[in-house]
């Protein structure tokens, strides 16, 4: 889930429009930049930029007139997550400083993501697929779900946005699997984990109430 | 509202202590998010404990020969786990939650069979509580990669547990004393619920009872004194300090100060 949520973040601060929007302007970057088991869709992608990438991405996307709002949608979260790949896509510098009413939010949000069938988690998972489509990394068969992926906007109205949801996620557990450091290794995943504790530290008082 | 007694403001008493001591403990493991499950276990093992401890406190009419071993013989099974589990905790916990979820897979399926059979408002709350099973899994792992394991959650018995532990004194001795009763041996059985006949000409049989059991502080004493060990056992291999719970002690000052000991009022059950 950490390696998804900018997706949310995204399309909560933006809109879902806007987040595909976003991945079709990184995939024209990077399609002819072609890397090997890399959608640029998960987090921990980023942390491979090297200097000049990374300048010419931001300077794609400043073109393609997303930088802006980009940076505007990821900015509250990036201040939570100060070490987060992500901060390299946008210009301005996270502050670090924790804005309380957006964390709430955010919590709140965490919470839905948690359940990878809720409409916030697979919509956020269907953005890897996206970016899978985008790069031309990604081909499905006619017939198969996936195949009807844009069906997903309607999940989980229609037993047809089901079964895309169900076929997304199966997708994205195995991108994950061949593009991401395995779990303990994964320098983002415990990183955004033990962040989390720092910015909300586990409340035990419980304990000696009765 | 009546006025609590002696022995209430005791079980009052120890319910704040334990419950401070352990939330100490709770505290001061500080999470590692590469083995999330270490905390989760560890210190769960440790409420465990603890919510026993509490229980068979703030019941003291349980406090005779009946009911106590209950309760000890659970407190020891989690002492024998918790201290098979720190020997190597990072591979041990996987193990025990592994078997649990497993355990509560079996249960869901056994339950959804059932669920064909069911019908009206008996169906709709078995299907709410299956929902809830099934997300009570999967939060962890998808129900449908949980590994069934019907055999003992370690692939070891409780002795051998023990005995890698190094408490197999505390197995033979404790342990096993107590396991008459929670499995109603002839052992138990035949000394809380049988007794000689009344006849001479009936000798040979053994009627049923009720055996009159008194309750009895020393029940308190040994559910403290296995809380101790399991908190002593946390704060050496979890947190790696010296052995710091006094929970036997202070309970026994406390019955000192609060009961004195130059008169016969020590604390009974009632």
């Amino acid at each position: 889930m950490p390696e998804v949520i900018w997706w949310d973040v995204i399309a909560e601060r933006g809109t879902h429009r806007f987040a595909a929007k976003v991945a079709e302007e990184i995939a024209a970057y990077f399609r002819p930049r072609s890397v090997k088991d890399c959608w640029w869709a998960f987090i921990s992608d980023y942390a491979r930029l090297d200097d000049e990438t990374e300048r010419g991405l931001r300077e794609h996307l400043r073109q393609g007139k997303v930088l802006n709002d980009l940076s505007d949608c990821l900015l509250e979260f990036l201040n939570l997550y100060p070490e987060c790949p992500i901060c390299r896509l946008i210009e301005r510098r996270p502050s670090g400083i924790v804005d309380i009413g957006y964390l709430h939010r955010f919590e709140c949000r965490i919470n839905d993501l948690s359940d990878n069938r809720s409409r916030a988690a697979v919509l956020a998972q269907a953005q890897v697929v996206y970016m899978g489509f985008v790069l031309d990394k990604l081909k499905v068969k006619r017939g198969l779900a996936l195949a009807e992926f844009p069906e997903v906007e309607h999940y989980p109205k229609t037993e047809k946005s089901e079964r895309v949801g169900a076929s997304i996620c199966c997708t994205v557990n195995m991108a994950a699997g061949t593009m991401l450091p395995k779990y303990p290794e994964d320098v983002w995943v415990q990183y955004f984990w033990r962040r989390s504790l720092d910015l909300r530290p586990m409340n035990l008082t419980h304990l000696e109430s009765r | 509202m009546t006025k609590p007694s002696d022995i209430e403001l005791l079980v009052d008493a120890i319910d704040a202590k334990v419950r401070q001591e352990l939330r100490k403990r709770c505290e001061a493991l500080k999470p590692d998010f590469v083995a999330p499950e270490v905390f989760s276990v560890l210190t769960a093992l440790l409420a465990r404990q603890a919510t026993l401890a509490l229980e068979i406190t703030s019941a003291p009419q349980l406090w005779n020969g009946h009911s106590a071993p209950l309760f000890m013989r659970a407190m020891t099974d989690v002492h024998i786990t918790l201290s098979w589990i720190l020997m190597d905790t990072n591979a041990r916990v996987q193990q025990y939650v592994n078997h649990g979820l497993g355990q509560a897979v079996l249960e869901l399926e056994r339950r959804k069979k059932r669920l064909e059979s069911m019908t009206g408002e008996s169906k709709e709350a078995a299907e709410k509580f299956i929902r809830s099973l099934e997300a009570w899994i999967n939060h962890q792992k998808w129900s449908f990669l949980v590994e069934i394991n019907i055999g003992a959650w370690s692939g070891k018995n409780t002795r051998e547990m023990a005995e890698e532990a190094g408490i197999l004194d505390f197995y033979n001795y404790v342990y096993v004393p107590f396991s008459q009763c929670a499995h109603s041996t002839w052992y138990h059985v035949g000394r809380y619920n049988s007794r000689p006949s009344d006849s001479p000409l009936t000798s040979l049989l053994r009627i049923p009872c009720i055996a009159d059991s008194p309750g009895d502080v020393w029940n308190l004493d040994l559910a403290a004194k296995y809380l101790d060990k399991s908190f002593n056992a946390f704060d050496e291999k979890a947190l790696g300090v010296a052995p710091s719970s006094d929970i036997r002690d202070w309970i026994g000052s406390e019955i000192e100060s609060r009961f004195g000991s130059s008169n016969d009022t020590k604390p009974r059950a009632e």
